[in-house]
């Protein structure tokens, strides 16, 4: 049981941080992500193959956080000029075009075998993985509070607004997204490195809606929140395996978590749209401003 | 081998209008990108399954039954969810119809199995003009045919047509004119479910029924009517068209020539084609390339 419970928090912490970095995204600065999974596959491939040619594991962390952020800065320049939906549907290509790459560049990728015997983590998993959490927690708090931070979600409210003093929004979505990608690489380095193994079919558009429940259900704009989002799914993911035997065939029990977790975000959007935990919000009184 | 592939590529374009046309449709007159359309196509193969199979009746009317409960489905799914929210944003209407579509094919899944099932038995092909053509691939191409022109036909010459682009254009001011927007949404959902399960249905029978099909052709259908322009039917139409013919020959297309810029390099030694796994990755390749040069599409009107 001990056991279960140190998996359970170790995905919550791997998840959490994707979820966090999606939040980057989706809840401060309105980028509408559909392929947040891809920097999960580019930092677990990166630091998979980095650590496989026998160079140490720092160097596969920051490979994989550093081409994560190569491959944001990328998209970022190439859809500059696509919003709302165009985008949303070309990250969704983006991240299943590199799917397809890790499928079929066998020689290269390990194709649908994956990577096998990844160098695992040194020490605790449980531990390395609590401290990242933590760590990408706080540097989130610390950007969407910051000068850069308000920016962020003003560009969310308005863009024009953004533009009219004087902020280039392509150069500040650009650097959510920049950031938003290498957080996301770091949780990938941590899946390759925990699990030791990794294939494409770990990585299908589906993970990104997972995550995208976690962060909708508990409260966009709210890192606090989306660690509860997180903690709830995995739990709903998870716990599914005790039920009862003979209760529920083993697909059965796997379609019916999914159609949980689609509710979960149907729901949400239509009864309760800033989720368990809203965003926190200060209210400023006219007078205030004026002395 | 060439007469082949044209057949192949025409059979390709009219399941992929008859999916994007709905889906443009809806796209036109509620402004969103609707992700749970492709999962009407797998309900509308599970309904001609049932009839089919279970009820017995005759593949042809199993199919047309399918689709029409299909319509009748995409009635009840607005009315319980998108109806309610008819003033949201179209990203949140999106991630709304993303969370639908998880939610349903999942249920398909729970309901009948992650197995593949077959609307018939395997029918032996037809031999024209040295191609072997299927039965069901004739039925989706004239089946294709008939729904374009009756698309055709419905946007311009019936009162619901004209109340459809009316409403699509500026719907308080249809409103204001005396159409009944919310009657007209109600039957833009009916003919766009039902084109989708039409589709699936026919799919279905080409080649299998199972859960996850709808989403294996999710990025070709959204690739087809961006192509053409998102939100224009005729656009839909032509992007279907032109995708169709794509993917099955662009897998010829050496791109040797191209990649050594004209011979100023020597990058490959003459002869580079798409490799055949890749050509799955075709559609998103096209999707990308039209997003980034041209995101309004072929017949697009311009984004703002």
């Amino acid at each position: 049981m001990i056991e279960f419970f140190i998996y359970l928090g170790i995905q919550v912490c791997i998840y959490g941080i994707l979820a966090l970095s999606l939040n980057l995204q989706l809840g401060f600065t309105r980028l509408v992500n559909f392929g947040q999974v891809l920097f999960l596959l580019i930092g677990a491939y990166t630091s998979a193959l980095i650590t496989s040619a026998g160079l140490p594991l720092i160097v596969g962390f920051l490979g994989g956080v550093v081409v994560a952020g190569v491959a944001g800065l990328m998209i970022s320049f190439t859809t500059r000029n696509l919003s709302g939906t165009y985008w949303a549907i070309a990250t969704l290509g983006f991240a299943e075009l590199a799917r397809i790459f890790a499928l079929n560049e066998t020689e290269f990728t390990g194709g649908a075998l994956g990577i096998r015997g990844i160098q695992p983590l040194p020490f605790s998993p449980f531990l390395i993985t609590f401290i990242c959490l933590v760590a990408v927690y706080i540097i989130s708090e610390l950007i969407v509070n910051s000068p850069f931070g308000r920016v962020m979600k003003t560009i969310r409210e308005d863009e024009d607004l953004v533009e009219s003093v004087g902020k280039s929004v392509f150069k500040v979505k650009m650097q959510a997204l920049v950031l938003s990608s290498m957080i996301g690489g770091l949780s990938g380095v941590l899946y390759a490195h925990y699990f030791s193994y990794i294939d494409p079919m770990a990585f299908m558009p589906i993970e990104t809606f997972i995550v995208w429940a976690m962060v909708i259900l508990g409260g966009v704009a709210n890192n606090l929140g989306v660690i509860l989002g997180t903690i709830i799914i995995q739990f709903i993911y998870m716990g599914f395996r005790f039920l009862p035997t003979g209760f529920m065939s083993g697909t059965r029990a796997g379609s019916f978590r999914m159609i949980l977790i689609g509710l979960a975000i149907v729901l949400v959007i239509m009864f309760r749209k800033k989720g368990l935990l809203g965003e926190k919000t200060k209210e400023y009184s006219i007078d205030k401003i004026e002395t | 081998m060439w007469k082949q592939c044209i057949i192949n590529s025409i059979v390709r374009a009219s399941e992929l209008a008859l999916l994007g046309v709905g889906l443009t449709l809806t796209f036109d007159l509620l402004q969103f990108a609707n992700f749970a359309h492709l999962t009407l196509a797998v309900i509308g193969a599970y309904f001609a399954l049932i009839f089919a199979q279970t009820l017995g009746v005759n593949l042809f009317l199993a199919i047309v039954i399918g689709a029409l409960f299909t319509g009748l489905a995409a009635i009840v799914i607005d009315w319980l969810t998108f109806k309610r929210l008819r003033a949201e944003s179209d990203i949140t209407l999106m991630i709304l119809s993303m969370g639908l579509s998880i939610a349903l094919r999942n249920l398909v899944r729970f309901i009948w199995g992650p197995d593949i099932h077959s609307l018939t038995t395997f029918g032996k092909p037809y031999h024209i003009l040295g191609t072997f053509v299927m039965r069901s691939q004739i039925t989706i191409v004239i089946v294709g045919l008939v729904a374009m022109v009756g698309i055709h036909f419905l946007l311009n010459n019936t009162t619901l047509g004209r109340a459809m682009r009316a409403t699509s254009e500026n719907r308080d001011l249809a409103r204001a004119s005396g159409i009944p927007a919310e009657r007209v949404i109600k039957w833009t959902w009916f003919i766009g479910g039902a084109l989708a399960g039409l589709g699936g249905a026919l799919i279905g029978w080409e080649t299998q029924v199972y859960p996850f099909m709808g989403f294996d052709i999710i990025i070709p259908v959204f690739c087809a009517i961006l192509l053409g322009g998102l939100g224009n039917p005729y656009g839909a139409m032509l992007g279907a068209l032109l995708l169709g013919f794509g993917e099955n020959f662009l897998v010829f297309v050496n791109f040797g020539p191209l990649i050594n810029l004209g011979g100023l390099l020597n990058v490959t030694d003459g002869v580079t084609t798409i490799p055949i796994e890749y050509k799955i990755a075709i559609s998103f390749f096209i999707l990308i390339g039209v997003l980034l040069l041209r995101p309004s599409g072929l017949l697009g009107r311009g984004l703002e």
